[in-house]
């Protein structure tokens, strides 16, 4: 390893503990989410040096990207919550200075019994994480056996065929897992948050003209990078999240996303990651073979056929995600959702 | 070193410039829109004279063609961030005017 690698990895890590230390420590829960946004980017980073592209992109999108979007929303509806509070601590900006900070977003202090078991978690996962390395084969255990089956898995790049056909399993309970947050959040708050309300004050011509532009090109990005999985980094995942983003996007803009389309649509689209893998895992079961066991001669269309519906699935799911977040307590919001409910029930 | 590697050198080293001028500002400028000002001669020409100068590497006329738009989009990205922030900061602007606002 030359010496400009190595001082450019010992950056990294280091960078990675301050702005991880600092996403713990800043005074105000917005600068955390502005250092965990930056961590995000650095991990990013460290995974390219890696040299794993696949998990440096989904961190780029996910870690970074989107979750980002959340956490800082995520604070906007807490700021409107605590503004409404009599109770809560004003912040007011000395005159001439922008309060950047919303209300409401100082770290609460921190109490000593949770902070001494969180530690200790940790510590015990680092402490596990570093025998695992330790105990690592040489040769990086399994890669070659997934060089050798690259063949008969009807794909080209070995992330891929791990993913969907040597791991399928792993991924289908994946989708599930997101479709379960998000019945968590049905659940937690109701469907309210679909009925979108017109944002009140709708962002500049400059804005919503790049937002027009873009959200074509990401929707075209997206199909791409679905296309590439099959033999480059790319896939599902990153997919979807490209697509979600690009109706997070639209959404922020102030177009109707969700309600242009009909609602079994929006169902439909939500379900059909999900339901696809059960279905072909299920075919599977009945003609004789394993669960989710692909036949070999159209291993390759069927993986891209999973790959889609699961990419629409993704995209539907964090799209959803933000939507809910995005019109909480919006009391617009309720109202049409009341008339809605209660035109469709019947006596 | 064919003519080629040496474009790229210096038109890298001319991006790098506009980077460290616009970091220093971001740092050094007393208020918002000086520093967005600071930070948009990074955004734009920095990464433009990067990308030129990587266009001499590129092994493809497709792959110079993608840097380039990979430049266009940063541009359109960057100056649209910039609005918004500018905007952001000149509705919530005290009566003084802009030389009083700290970020």
């Amino acid at each position: 390893m030359r010496p400009v690698e190595i001082g450019l990895d010992g950056l990294l890590c280091l960078l990675l503990l301050v702005l991880a230390w600092k996403a713990l420590r800043a005074p105000h829960l917005y600068q955390s989410a502005i250092y965990f946004i930056a961590l995000g980017l650095v991990m990013a980073l460290a995974w390219v040096r890696l040299a794993a592209p696949d998990v440096a992109l989904a961190e780029a999108a996910i870690g970074t990207g989107l979750l980002g979007v959340l956490l800082i929303d995520s604070l906007r509806v807490f700021a409107r919550d605590s503004k409404t509070d009599p109770d809560a601590e004003s912040e007011e900006p000395p005159p001439g200075e922008i309060n950047v900070y919303p209300a409401g977003s100082a770290r609460p202090s921190g109490r000593t019994l949770p902070m001494i078991l969180v530690t200790a978690s940790c510590g015990l996962l680092a402490i596990l994480l570093v025998e695992a390395i330790i105990e690592l084969p040489d040769g990086g255990g399994l890669t070659a056996a997934a060089q050798e089956n690259l063949e008969r898995s009807g794909v080209d790049h070995p992330v891929t065929a791990v993913l969907l056909n040597y791991r399928g399993y792993d991924t289908w309970l994946e989708v599930g897992v997101l479709l379960l947050a998000m019945l968590g959040i049905f659940c937690a708050g109701g469907r309210v948050g679909f009925a979108e309300t017109r944002q009140s004050n709708p962002p500049g011509h400059l804005l919503s003209w790049l937002i027009r532009a873009l959200a074509p090109l990401m929707i075209l990005a997206a199909a791409y990078l679905l296309w590439l999985g099959k033999l480059a980094p790319g896939g599902a995942f990153q997919s979807g999240v490209i697509l979600g983003s690009a109706g997070i996007l639209l959404r922020l803009a102030g177009f109707q996303v969700i309600s242009r389309l009909p609602p079994l649509a929006v169902k439909l689209g939500l379900l059909l990651g999900f339901g696809v893998f059960l279905i072909f895992g299920g075919a599977a079961l009945l003609t004789g073979r394993a669960f989710l066991e692909y036949p070999e001669a159209r291993a390759g269309e069927l993986i891209l056929l999973v790959e889609t519906a699961a990419a629409v699935s993704i995209g539907f799911t964090i799209f959803a995600f933000f939507a809910y977040l995005n019109s909480r307590d919006q009391p617009e919001a309720q109202e049409n959702h009341a008339r809605e409910e209660g035109g469709n029930q019947k006596p | 070193m064919t003519p080629a590697d040496a474009a790229t050198i210096v038109f890298c080293l001319a991006g790098a410039v506009f980077f460290l001028a616009g970091t220093v500002g971001l740092l050094r400028f007393p208020d918002i829109f000086s520093r967005l000002h600071a930070l948009t001669k990074a955004d734009n020409l920095g990464l433009g004279l990067i990308v030129i100068g990587l266009v001499f590497q590129a092994e493809s006329i497709a792959g110079a063609f993608k840097l380039l738009l990979i430049w266009g989009l940063a541009l359109a990205a960057g100056s649209n961030t910039c609005y918004a922030i500018g905007r952001y900061a000149l509705e919530r602007l005290p009566e003084k005017g802009p030389k009083e606002v700290e970020k």
